[in-house]
Order: structure tokens, then C-alpha cells, then sequence
């Protein structure tokens, strides 16, 4: 347990440690952020038009299903 | 819906009582009062660092949580034979999934709750507590439900130990998605592995997004248009993974 408890300290606390040491304290302005990174937003932007679009079929599937099945018994 | 709050609670008593969530949560909590006197050393950052460690340690701590108790919540049931009187009554399949992610969710949100609490009384008491520490909580709780869906998902189809292995790489592969991975998979030649490697690329999680670190950190603006796209990504991604979950689990032999 000790163990596991220096290793996630080592593994946290490592980069936060370095990247301040790095910058001297200054603010960060060295790299794009994430939220200013059009990379990062057209992937958001494409996976979520992918599932919306597969939550649709999917819905259009099941109701499709649905309504052979009532025909069926009906 | 009261079938859904009722597993819920069952899964979030069952769940409390685990010795992974008691170890995690209270080492984290360790690690977030210990990062005062790790702060110490950096003279005129104690702040920034104080945020870093604490946020740092809050993310691997939601994660590795999210992991160890979605992965085991289907299959301990299945296991111990508990979920057959359940599923003879009027619940089906799907409420029994919902029940058991949101039971693990309402879990990992007391844990992080606790965490948070000692987060936001260490900055009160340097003064520096800020209204954009509670979103980045909150978009790091939406990141949880993410990784906590993909591992529920992968409950269903596999057998815990894979899910466990899995759902852990795939929670640290979409937190370096864009800003590692992708270089390697643009630096593939082969056409065969190239298109291997974007398809995995795109499936994985942008687990990036959530991380609001360096706005907290850096006191950085972030837009709200992409604050509002992040949750709705979110939430997109949790509803996909757990219809995914429930549409497995409906097809397994019990």
C-alpha cells in the first residue's frame, strides 16, 4: 500500500512540479490550449455528429422494428 | 425511473463498502492535504501548484475509480447470482445497467465530493478560491461518467479483467489522444495500418477536453461555447456507451 501510495505522489506530482519549475511561475502562454485548439474542436464536433447519427439510426431501427412487429401480431 | 433509483442506491450502499473505493479515495485525500507541503518548496507558485497536484490527482483518482468499480459492477452480479431475483421482477435489462452506472457514479461522486471539500478549504484559506474550481470539478466528474460508461459497456461483453485492462488504456490513450497519439497515427505510412490507427483514433474519447486545469491554474478564460460543446460531448458519449451496454447485456445468456 505504501508503495502504491509513492508511486501516485511520483506520478501526480512529477509533472505538475516541472512544468512550474519550467515556466518559473509565470503564466503558461507557451503552448495552445485546448479550448483555442481547432484540432480539438473539430474532433469533439465530428465524433458527436457520428453518434448522433448512429443514436438516430439506431432509434429509427427500433421504431421501424416496432411497428413490423405490431403489423405482425395486429 | 424509481426501479433505476432504487438499484441506484442498492449499487451506491454495495459500492461504498468496497476496499478499492475506501483505498483510492483516502489516499487521494492524503495526497491532496500532503500537496500544501509539497507546495512549500516552490517559492511564489504555492498556489498554481496547490491547483495542479490537487486537480492532477482528482482526474487519475475519478479514473482509476471509474475503472475498478463500473468494470466489476455487472460481473460481481452475474457472479454471485444476485442479479437473477432481480431481473425476475418487473425490471428489465436496460433499468438494471442504468441502475448499476448511476449507482457507481453517485459513488464516485461522494468520494470526489469529500476531495473537493479539502480542495476548496485549502485555497479558502489562502485566500484563493475560485467559482472556476467548481466547473473544473464538474467537467472532471463528466470525464468519470465517460470512462465509467466505456468500462460499463466493456463489462458486459467481456470478463472483468480485460475490462479492467481496457477501459484503463483507454482511459490514458484519450487523455494523450490529441496531443501524442495523433502525431504517431499521422506519422504512419503503411496505408493498411494508417487507416487501423485512425479508426482507432476516432474512436477513442477527446478525454482532453474535460481537463480544465490550466484555465484554473493559469486563470485563463475559457469560452463558453466550448464549455457547452464539452458537456454535450459528454454527454453524447455516456448515452453511447451505455446504450451500447445495455443493448450487449440484453443479448447475454444469463
Amino acid at each position: 500500500m505504501r508503495y502504491i501510495g509513492w508511486f501516485m505522489l511520483s506520478l501526480i506530482a512529477s509533472p505538475a512540479l516541472a512544468e512550474h519549475g519550467e515556466h518559473g511561475g509565470h503564466t503558461c502562454e507557451c503552448s495552445m490550449h485546448h479550448w483555442m485548439n481547432p484540432v480539438y474542436t473539430s474532433e469533439l464536433r465530428f465524433q458527436m455528429a457520428v453518434i448522433i447519427s448512429f443514436m438516430a439510426a439506431l432509434g429509427v431501427w427500433k421504431i421501424c422494428k416496432g411497428l413490423r412487429s405490431t403489423r405482425r401480431c395486429g | 425511473m424509481s426501479q433505476i433509483l432504487i438499484l441506484a442506491k442498492t449499487t451506491m450502499l454495495e459500492n461504498a463498502r468496497k476496499q478499492i473505493f475506501h483505498v483510492v479515495t483516502l489516499l487521494t485525500l492524503t495526497i491532496v492535504c500532503a500537496s500544501v507541503l509539497l507546495s512549500f518548496f516552490t517559492l511564489g507558485v504555492q498556489v498554481k501548484i496547490l491547483k495542479d497536484l490537487c486537480m492532477t490527482s482528482i482526474l487519475f483518482c475519478g479514473g482509476i475509480l471509474a475503472v475498478a468499480l463500473a468494470s466489476t459492477a455487472l460481473p460481481c452480479e452475474i457472479e454471485s447470482r444476485t442479479c437473477y431475483p432481480i431481473l425476475a421482477r418487473r425490471i428489465t435489462r436496460g433499468q438494471f445497467v442504468l441502475g448499476k452506472y448511476f449507482g457507481t457514479l453517485a459513488t464516485i461522486f461522494a468520494g470526489l465530493t469529500l476531495i473537493g471539500i479539502a480542495f476548496a478549504a485549502l485555497l479558502a484559506a489562502r485566500q484563493a478560491f475560485d467559482l472556476m474550481m467548481l466547473i473544473a470539478l464538474g467537467y472532471a466528474f463528466l470525464e468519470i461518467a465517460v470512462v465509467a460508461g466505456i468500462a460499463m459497456c466493456l463489462s458486459a461483453v467481456t470478463t472483468p479483467a480485460v475490462t479492467v485492462m481496457v477501459s484503463f488504456m483507454v482511459y490514458v490513450m484519450g487523455t494523450i489522444k490529441i496531443a501524442y497519439f495523433k502525431p504517431l497515427v499521422d506519422g504512419v505510412t503503411n496505408p493498411i495500418t494508417r487507416a487501423a490507427a485512425h479508426g482507432v483514433y476516432h474512436i477513442l474519447p477527446n478525454l482532453e477536453s474535460f481537463n480544465l486545469k490550466d484555465a484554473l491554474v493559469h486563470h485563463l478564460p475559457v469560452p463558453h461555447a466550448y464549455l457547452i460543446q464539452v458537456a454535450a460531448y459528454g454527454c453524447c458519449y455516456a448515452a453511447l456507451a451505455l446504450t451500447l451496454a445495455t443493448w450487449s447485456f440484453c443479448r447475454k445468456e444469463l
